[in-house]
């Protein structure tokens, strides 16, 4: 690649913004654009979920990175604007304000939004991905007299915190027969039951939810076991899907995101992907992966930064997350589609070490409180994932 | 009556949050893990959110009574 004037970036999450800053730090020299759909520039979305809904610091969102950082690394922030189209042959993005921007390279990094399955398409049932999700949501919570949350995953489960904390009443209905139990399994699922129901939440498990309708004063929300829950508020938070839908006409390859390499590297030459939106080769699994968590899209950014530049580098990283459920924190690291067995420590919900293992090996961790614990086992799996890469 | 932030290497895994949150008050070393820089000219809020936002937890927050 040659060395590029002009860089855009589409996208104004983690990514996006370490992307944008990391650009300078390595030396680009022409300008760098960083486009943003919502109205404030770059902010701390884990926050919202874990703070913001219990109204623990100031409403407004926190930048990632004060106007100042922006200017003095001359990185050209515009917010509020949208991409719409890619001109692969013009080299230009189209934009919702009906201009067209030049690049010279582009890095996407549009990330995901919430899906709703058909089931839960009711007006009015809320999610929450941006800092506009958390006023109506937060409203929600002080009212509610009555709130349902659908989906016990790790989102779900940061919600029904926040309603607890708030004294809203809350139900939380998960379509597996633990919340988490899909992605921890059993026996560390019913540790986090157990912490949802310590805390006064009604976890209804085992059954989807088959309809949403509006009544009068709220909503019904029909369960596939035939039960029925009213409510006065709806909270879904059931899944993601990459926000790639303006690139459907664009000569990228989209499987469940924008497919590239381990360099970033899209079927076009001067287009990278990198974050939520991007399905990439991870060389330390030797397999394609597609990943939603905050750490490894600001990383992402990085590495598409320094591989826009024609610095060489393969992005491998040991996915890692953390959540809060209740006050207690759970953090997660490695990849484990599948596993044989898996060791479980320490006693009652609060505090405990969860070891999944596949063919004898440890390939994830997942951690309750004991922060020493968690970086123990994720500095063992960063070794083992090394030492065991496909080559 | 000042804040300090103390980083426990052993617990950082170089997320990079606090570099961008609370900008002059950490840099990443050569082995990415945080520093706080001496004379942090970060303040105090921005200490705070960089400690509340560190995914694992790496970094604690001190009084301390010194003056400069």
């Amino acid at each position: 690649m040659s060395t590029p004037e002009r860089i855009v970036i589409v996208g104004g999450g983690p990514a996006g913004q370490r992307c944008a800053l990391a650009l300078r730090r390595l030396g680009h020299a022409g300008a760098i654009d960083l486009l943003g759909d919502e109205p404030t520039a770059p902010y701390d979305r884990t926050l919202l979920s874990k703070d913001a809904l219990r109204g623990e610091h100031e409403p407004e969102p926190v930048p990632l990175a004060s106007a100042q950082a922006y200017a003095e690394a001359g990185v050209a922030v515009h917010v509020g604007v949208r991409a719409t189209g890619l001109d692969a042959d013009a080299r230009t993005v189209a934009l919702d304000n009906g201009r067209a921007l030049p690049y010279d390279r582009l890095v996407i990094a549009t990330g995901g939004r919430p899906s709703l399955p058909p089931a839960l398409r009711c007006d009015g049932v809320l999610t929450v991905r941006t800092a506009a999700d958390v006023a109506p949501l937060r409203d929600a919570l002080v009212r509610a007299r009555h709130l349902v949350v659908i989906g016990g995953g790790f989102i779900g489960g940061e919600i029904a915190s926040a309603a607890v904390a708030l004294a809203a009443p809350v139900t939380l209905v998960e379509a597996a027969e633990q919340p988490l139990a899909p992605v921890l399994g059993g026996a560390v699922a019913e540790r986090v039951t157990a912490l949802h129901r310590a805390a006064g939440v009604e976890v209804r498990c085992g059954t989807a939810v088959s309809a949403v309708r509006r009544e009068r004063d709220g909503f019904r929300v029909d369960l596939a076991d035939g039960g029925e829950l009213r409510a006065d508020a709806v909270v879904a938070g059931v899944g993601m899907a990459p926000a790639v839908d303006w690139l459907a006409d664009s000569p990228l390859t989209l499987d469940d995101g924008i497919v590239t390499d381990e360099h970033c590297r899209t079927a076009l030459t001067d287009v990278l992907a990198a974050g939520d939106c991007a399905r990439w080769h991870n060389p330390r699994y030797g397999r394609s992966m597609r990943i939603e968590h905050w750490d490894t899209a600001a990383r992402h950014g990085e590495a598409a930064a320094a591989n826009a530049l024609g610095i060489d580098t393969p992005f491998a990283p040991l996915p890692f997350f953390w959540s809060e459920q209740h006050g207690v924190v759970v953090r997660y690291a490695g990849h484990a589609p599948e596993w044989d067995a898996v060791e479980l420590d320490g006693e009652g919900p609060h505090e405990w070490v969860a070891r999944y293992l596949h063919d004898g090996r440890l390939v994830a961790a997942c951690v309750a409180g004991r922060p020493r614990d968690f970086a123990a086992a994720r500095r063992e799996l960063d070794q083992l994932t090394k030492e065991h890469a496909p080559t | 009556m000042t804040i300090e932030a103390i980083v426990d290497a052993d617990l950082c895994i170089g997320a990079g949050n606090c570099v961008h949150l609370a900008p002059g008050g950490f840099e990443l070393d050569d082995d990415g893990i945080a520093v706080p820089l001496a004379g942090a000219a970060a303040d105090e809020q921005r200490l705070r959110l960089a400690a509340r936002s560190c995914p694992t937890g790496a970094i604690a927050l001190r009084e301390t009574t010194t003056t400069p």
